[in-house]
């Protein structure tokens, strides 16, 4: 039997994950560029570097690339990052691979806080948050909801529950988002549209909104990341291992209510990033939250920027909202998870 | 460090589980905790680790009592092997051991040298090092469990829980697990309690061992006292006699016919 050095396996293994992270920041700076270059006006990417440092180009150039494309590179960028990061956590609260914002109904929790801000002007509290507030006290009820629906005694969350939970507190939340689009009138097209979730009003004001409370969410969420991992092994176990279960799995569902809610807020609903992007990462990088989380963050970012860049110019001149993209990868990438866990369950 | 329980009793819902339940470990000491399926064994295990509350009666680990202590106190002190391993896992059987060095981490601390250390030298206890980087998931039952207790030791407890810890094992397994066990009692001063069903091991290893029944302690004491015959037939229903076996230099039981109730 080969003796094999565990310091030598502990170091090479943190040599890997640097250079997960290397490589997954080399792609999201690729797509910022080609999300940069990619629209109707045609711009080249020596055009847009001299726009951007030596103020070149004229008025439009120059709307275009710094009060367009950039607010909403960004807003995808960050949006996406924390829709994967809230996905990889749930994922890990839940000790189960299909969770999301999206598939356990949280977004449309979040969506129909959003919308009682919007349409009838209810929320906890006035000025540029009174949206995202409301957002997250619903993304916490729905997520609350779920996981106490679907729970078992002992601490263990089946997966036909946790999806049927899903789907009923999803379908209640969108049931009073039909209701108030009814009774809204005026205002409906503008609802319509945001919750098929669009990037298309970015702006720096949201960017400014949206990016400190994700900020602080993810740096919550990642310095939990022992605990997730712990947790994923079991309930019990994690707590021999000196953690305080109870606490860390409230201050993780707060925090991902958090990110999903903000996001939610400037974006209206994106389904699926949350599901995608945390499982593709697993395949690369294992199932250590320490790597998993980064590494979602920053795939989270990739797939909405490169997704809006397709929503940009799939129909140009006009738009596709990004979430329909989501949608149409996502949804078919889901029914390849519920095939290939049928396999491995041997049904 | 010693371990001692006053008093407990335990109920989950209307049924009783423990009753009266009172015990001194001192350092060093293996105590086996045995009876039959449903005498409150493990439950017992899973106060004394505050994994359940008692209704009423108090546990103190060293001089401390389990409720003032936080789970990262208890950690410190305490590592747990528990019953089932059937938990797959992607986590490599490293990562596994490593997170037995959780309870001495700060937030955002990483893996010192010396945790290392004292990973690789739980693994060569158990004798897993070579399953290292294999996920947990394509494991055997025996080498989870023997993952599992390298995890418990990386923990440098003072106390050591085990439930049923050679269930899983092969026979030769069994015995160097033990016998690993035993010595790190004897050099390291290790108090261990264990749950088991196996008596010639228990009566082989074990200082002192406690008979349970219907939650409510029958006899204990050392194997001579507590493993009399009578206690035999009286909580396993068996005929059976404890010796003292001259080629092990231990105690040893032969478990002859079972008695129909």
């Amino acid at each position: 039997m080969s003796d094999l050095d565990i310091a030598e396996i502990q170091k090479t293994n943190k040599k890997r994950w640097l250079v997960y992270i290397s490589v997954l920041a080399i792609f999201l700076f690729f797509s910022c560029v080609v999300a940069l270059r990619a629209g109707y006006a045609n711009l080249s990417f020596t055009d847009i570097l001299k726009i951007l440092f030596l103020g070149d180009g004229d008025d439009t150039e120059r709307w275009i690339v710094i009060s367009y494309r950039l607010p909403r590179i960004a807003l995808a960028g960050i949006v996406g990052a924390a829709l994967a990061l809230a996905g990889a956590a749930m994922q890990g609260i839940f000790r189960n691979s299909m969770a999301s914002p999206s598939v356990l109904g949280i977004s449309n929790g979040a969506a129909f806080g959003a919308s009682l801000s919007m349409v009838f002007g209810i929320s906890v509290i006035s000025g540029q948050f009174s949206t995202s507030a409301m957002a997250f006290i619903f993304a916490f009820i729905s997520l609350f909801l779920v996981y106490s629906i679907s729970r078992t005694r002992n601490g263990y969350v089946p997966v036909e529950t946790l999806l049927l939970a899903g789907i009923a507190v999803g379908a209640l939340f969108s049931a009073l988002i039909s209701a108030m689009q009814y009774f809204a009138g005026d205002q409906l097209s503008g609802i319509v549209f945001w919750l098929m979730g669009s990037l298309n009003t970015s702006s720096w004001t949201q960017v400014s909104i949206a990016f400190l409370p994700i900020l602080l969410g993810s740096i919550l969420i990642l310095g939990l990341s022992r605990e997730l991992n712990a947790m994923t092994v079991g309930e019990e176990q994690a707590s021999n291992l000196g953690i305080n279960v109870n606490r860390s799995r409230l201050l993780l569902l707060l925090a991902a209510s958090l990110i999903t809610a903000m996001a939610v807020s400037m974006t209206g609903t994106i389904g699926f990033v949350g599901l995608i992007v945390p499982h593709i990462m697993r395949m690369f990088v294992g199932p250590d939250h320490r790597i998993l989380l980064p590494a979602s963050i920053l795939g989270g970012g990739i797939f909405l920027i490169l997704a809006d860049t397709v929503a940009r110019v799939i129909i140009s001149p006009a738009e596709m909202p990004v979430g329909i993209i989501t949608s149409a990868i996502g949804a078919p990438f889901f029914i390849y998870l519920l095939i290939s866990r049928k396999k491995s369950m041997g049904w | 460090m010693k371990l001692s329980v006053h008093g407990v009793a335990f109920e989950y819902g209307s049924s009783k589980i423990l009753s009266d339940i009172s015990m001194n470990i001192s350092e060093g000491e293996i105590v086996g905790i045995l009876g039959p399926n449903g005498s409150g064994k493990t439950t017992l295990l899973r106060c004394i680790n505050k994994a359940l509350s008692p209704k009423t009666g108090s546990i103190l680990i060293g001089d401390k009592n389990v409720n003032d202590m936080s789970r990262k106190e208890i950690a410190l002190n305490v590592g747990v092997v528990p019953q089932s391993v059937n938990m797959g896992s992607q986590f490599s059987a490293l990562d596994i051991v490593m997170m037995g060095r959780i309870p001495a981490l700060e937030r955002f601390e990483t893996e010192t040298e010396s945790d290392i250390n004292i990973v690789k030298h739980a693994m060569e206890m158990t004798n897993v090092t070579h399953l290292a980087k294999r996920s947990m998931d394509s494991l055997s039952g025996g080498e989870r469990q023997r993952v599992i207790i390298a995890r418990a030791l990386a923990q440098m407890p003072k106390i050591l829980l085990l439930d049923e810890p050679t269930l899983h094992l092969d026979v030769n397994h069994q015995l160097e697990i033990l016998e690993m066990i035993y010595s790190l009692s004897r050099s390291e001063n290790l108090t261990v309690v264990m749950v088991t069903h196996d008596l010639p091991l228990a009566a082989r290893y074990c200082d002192k061992l406690i008979l349970m029944k219907k939650g409510r302690i029958q006899s204990s004491g050392p194997p001579k006292v507590s493993l009399t015959s009578d206690s035999m037939r009286d909580v396993f229903s068996i005929d059976a006699e404890l010796y003292f076996d001259e080629r092990i230099k231990r105690y040893n039981v032969s478990m002859i016919s079972s008695l129909k109730e």
